[in-house]
């Protein structure tokens, strides 16, 4: 079951095969939880954004006319999943708790100015970082979640670096190192 | 003295610091949390379906629920998905090696800048009535933006399409007024899960082109690729749903000939040129119109901010109004059109000229 393809795994769950659907969110749900996180900095939020995600594609399901796409398809409404429960989170607490987390992690040490990096990201790269090194996906797996070509997501990875060691330097990383 | 990180030293530390193990999900827990959706899993999603079928082909006819802005998030629409035309995805034209090459050098460039000429003609008149300048912002990552110029330079319109957020912004620095709208979610999760072969497999792979040239184009023996039926793509009937009648009675593209020249040592295009003859319409105020486009400077390799796609609403700007958008609704989804990087050009007529 685990090593079928998507779009067959789609098929069989459109025809009732519960055990189906459930590989298929096997198969994305770490990719999802990682993609959440990007997006909404909070792990648990994340959590909840990648099940919500899932209701979603349950919902959807029967309109997904390439089943092929399955995972880019589900990757997108994740994205959008954790885009709403941030600003509705943003909403209910505003400012309180990020100013204490910001001062938490302001502590000059090289996490702190790696989390400050990844988070200064533009929201793609930032995704695409997640994606990377959350889990340690490949090229491959990151193509079927993102939809794009292996190519494209090594260009974007590279501006991503490219990006944190800039970001990293102007805040001061390496001001010891002489 | 600061020092960067060099692209290794970044890499351990991405690897280190964001490392987790991968999260495991529990169908049966997920179920309890959403029992209805379960069901439905467990039913073979029976419920959805005549409800989302019917939904789907009318999604991009529902972008907006306003006749009036209807008009544009069609056209921004169109707009965003043919932004993929750059850079391009494998597949355009699979038969062709040279394409595939050209697709792949593209495929290396994240973002880039092309400028150009458009001209309107009316009538037989060989002189073009209104001259506009145009600038297109690419970026594989947040979208596109096309501004139009007169011909000293004013800045008449600028379009965007912001695509991590499906932000849609026109602005019309001359009158300062401004016009944002969101792309519905299912609108916008469809566009960002439509890859860039999705796309072409629609839009290219099963129509009609042809090679021409080489021709001299900037000094180069260039190689050249033209097809002409693209306007059938949008409004037939695999197209994307669009009411033909509504596109026509605002803009009535009869036809269009594109062509991109692509210098054969790079692999990349250094012009597109565009050429098409528009019927009496609102637009063009019910006159026959041929248009032309050259975009003739390509910049790859540049650093675009994401505000260019997303841009700040300027002071003292004011939102186009439900009566005032009925009036913009036909210069709006001209905009639309205009954006459409080398296939599809609109017109809008500056105020300077009128």
């Amino acid at each position: 079951m685990t090593d079928l393809a998507d779009a067959i795994l789609v098929r069989r769950a459109l025809d009732g095969d519960v055990g189906s659907f459930a590989a298929l969110c096997e198969r994305y749900y770490p990719a999802l939880v990682a993609t959440a996180h990007a997006i909404a900095a909070d792990e648990h939020l994340a959590e909840d954004a990648a099940q919500e995600a899932i209701a979603e594609a349950c919902r959807r399901l029967r309109t997904l006319k390439k089943p092929h796409r399955f995972g880019s398809w589900l990757g997108a409404i994740c994205r959008n999943v954790a885009k709403d429960m941030l600003t509705e989170r943003t909403r209910s607490r505003r400012v309180a708790e990020g100013s204490a987390a910001t001062r938490a992690q302001d502590n000059g040490d090289a996490k702190a100015a790696l989390d400050r990096a990844v988070r200064a990201l533009p929201d793609p790269l930032r995704q695409i970082v997640y994606l990377r090194y959350y889990n340690a996906m490949t090229y491959e797996q990151m193509s079927s979640v993102l939809g794009l070509s292996q190519q494209a997501i090594n260009g974007r990875l590279r501006r991503a670096r490219r990006k944190i060691a800039q970001t990293m330097q102007a805040n001061g990383f390496g001001e010891d190192d002489r | 003295m600061k020092r960067k990180p060099d692209d290794n030293q970044v890499e351990e530390m991405l690897s280190e610091h964001l490392r987790r193990e991968p999260a495991r999900f529990d169908f049966d827990k997920w179920a309890e949390t959403f029992p209805a959706e379960a069901q439905q899993a467990r039913t073979g999603f029976a419920p959805a379906a005549s409800k989302r079928s019917t939904q789907r082909t009318q999604v991009w006819r529902r972008i907006m629920t306003s006749r009036y802005t209807r008009y544009t998030g069609i056209a921004a629409a169109l707009l965003v998905g043919l932004s993929f035309f750059f850079p391009g995805g494998n597949g355009i034209v699979p038969e062709s090696i040279a394409w595939a090459d050209v697709q792949k050098a593209i495929e290396e460039q994240e973002q880039a800048r092309v400028t150009g000429v458009r001209n309107c003609f009316f009538g037989d008149d060989q002189t073009p009535t209104h001259k506009l300048k145009v600038e297109k912002l690419f970026s594989l990552a947040y979208g596109y933006t096309d501004r139009t110029y007169t011909e000293d330079g004013t800045l008449i319109i600028q379009f965007s399409a912001h695509m991590p957020t499906g932000t849609m912004t026109v602005l019309f620095p001359t009158v300062k007024k401004y016009y944002r709208m969101k792309m519905p979610a299912e609108s916008l999760e469809r566009v960002q899960s439509m890859t860039k072969d999705d796309f072409f497999e629609w839009l290219w792979a099963s129509g009609d082109y042809r090679k021409v040239g080489p021709k001299k184009v900037q000094g180069i023996d260039a190689v050249g690729f033209e097809v002409d039926d693209l306007v059938d793509r949008f409004l037939g009937a695999e197209g994307l749903g669009v009411n033909a009648r509504i596109v026509n009675f605002f803009f009535s593209l009869r036809s269009m000939t594109v062509r991109m020249w692509v210098d054969p040592e790079r692999r990349l295009p250094i012009q597109v040129e565009g050429e098409g003859e528009v019927s009496p319409c609102l637009i063009t105020g019910y006159r026959k119109m041929r248009l032309t486009e050259v975009d003739d400077c390509w910049e790859y390799d540049i650093d675009l901010g994401e505000g260019e796609f997303n841009p700040e609403i300027p002071e003292g700007y004011e939102q186009l109004g439900v009566p005032g958008i009925a009036k913009a609704g036909a210069a709006l989804y001209s905009v639309g059109l205009a954006s459409i990087p080398v296939v599809l050009i609109g017109v809008r007529r500056s105020r300077r000229k009128r």
